[in-house]
């Protein structure tokens, strides 16, 4: 399931790209996995067909999906982040929630230490 | 033989009345945990009764109109407005419930769900209705074909309206028969019912899911119920089309027969046509009621 927040400041398109890009490298959309069609989600959202249309044709070209006129849209394989990564960002989350950290304060946290981790490399 | 035929009629008779009871119990029990799924929800799920009353409320008006006015009677004749009659009022309660849009967002949702799980027209039909409807429609089919092949010109030299038999230099004939001046409209209709039909499975599968996280099961049951209800009004239709034809035939087999000896083949398909005009009936009594239960149920079922 997606969500989108209809009078938030990000346009629901976004919205919607960043949500399935993120269940796909997540792997929770598995490879081959078939995505609803455009009418679908649209109506679903109540939003213009051109809005997920538009966010389909940039999961295209980011090669997150395949999209086709007659079999629909399809995960692309390989696209899903290994899971040693999945399990130690799973596990990250977990202690930062432990240590009572806000989303934000986790992902700046993550931020500030991979410039250093990247430096060092 | 009259007892036989008394039970028979009882053993039929008596399987709406448990199917009617049963559904009726069903409600009874949905009723009793009843619980809010929040406004929009809520506003949803009424809508979609009101939606399927309205269908089957133009469904009975048309029934009404093709067996009752005279003009449909005067320009079609009886019979054949009668054998238009199940396919035209399906079709028009089909199509009305799939024309009437979705309830417009009223706005006070501002967070909105989408599902991910890919939905067809066919996604909610059971193997076993798949299955049902398939031999429905290949019965259906083989009485009106093999009725059109047999058929013959009546008395009045008008094709295709009656049965005759021709033995040595003794001929035997008895109409209406359902040929192919019933037969060719009964087809016409029954393509007109598959594409109402399916517009309307596309519109429970085009309408937006019920607004909200944890709501997902609800839905899917919403659609699978709103699906088993245009399924059983076709299945129902195609039965009520069957009894016509079956019953007409049959009954034009064993007046041919009983005017001539040597011809207790042909009124034993006419007993057994008849037969099965009976079982139709009784099935597509059966399908209709349910179908109008799950309909106006349609909001306690899903809670």
């Amino acid at each position: 399931m997606i969500t989108i927040d209809a009078v938030g400041p990000i346009p629901p398109s976004e919205q919607i790209r960043t949500q399935l890009a993120g269940l796909i490298r997540s792997g929770e959309l598995a490879a081959g996995t078939r995505l609803p069609s455009i009418r679908q989600i649209a109506a679903d959202l109540r939003v213009a067909p051109g809005t997920v249309a538009k966010a389909y044709a940039e999961l295209d070209a980011a090669g997150l999906i395949e999209s086709n006129r007659a079999l629909g849209s399809r995960v692309r394989p390989q696209q899903a982040v290994p899971a040693a990564a999945r399990g130690a960002a799973q596990g990250f989350i977990a202690a930062a929630l432990k240590a009572g950290l806000a989303e934000d304060e986790a992902v700046e946290l993550v931020r500030s230490l991979w410039v250093s981790e990247a430096g060092r490399r | 033989m009259n007892i036989v035929l008394l039970t028979v009629t009882v053993i039929f008779l008596s399987i709406p009345v448990a199917a009617l009871t049963l559904a009726v119990s069903r409600v009874g029990r949905a009723d009793t945990r009843v619980r809010s799924l929040g406004l929009a929800a809520d506003e949803a799920l009424r809508a979609s009764r009101a939606r399927a009353l309205l269908g089957l409320a133009s469904a009975l008006m048309t029934m009404v109109v093709c067996v009752l006015s005279p003009a449909m009677r005067g320009s079609l004749g009886v019979l054949l407005a009668l054998a238009l009659a199940p396919s035209l009022s399906a079709s028009v309660g089909l199509l009305m419930y799939a024309l009437i849009p979705a309830t417009p967002d009223a706005g006070t949702e501002n967070v909105r769900y989408a599902s991910l799980q890919p939905r067809h027209p066919w996604s909610f039909v059971t193997t076993g209705q798949f299955i049902g409807l398939g031999a429905t429609t290949t019965v259906l089919l083989a009485l009106l074909i093999g009725a059109g092949i047999t058929a013959s010109a009546d008395d009045m030299g008008r094709p295709s309206r009656s049965f005759s038999i021709t033995v040595g230099d003794i001929g035997s004939a008895a109409g209406p028969y359902p040929g192919w001046y019933y037969g060719i409209p009964m087809l016409a209709g029954t393509l007109v019912l598959a594409g109402s039909a399916l517009l309307a499975l596309r519109r429970v599968v085009t309408t937006p899911a019920l607004p909200g996280p944890g709501l997902e099961s609800q839905n899917r049951h919403w659609n699978r119920v709103s699906t088993h209800v245009i399924v059983n009004v076709v299945q129902a239709t195609l039965l009520l089309q069957i009894a016509g034809v079956a019953g007409i035939a049959g009954t034009a087999l064993k007046n041919v027969a009983s005017g001539m000896l040597d011809l207790d083949h042909v009124g034993t398909i006419g007993y057994a046509l008849m037969l099965m005009a009976a079982i139709a009936i009784l099935g597509s009594g059966t399908l209709a009621i349910l179908a109008a239960i799950r309909a106006l149920t349609l909001p306690s079922s899903v809670r």
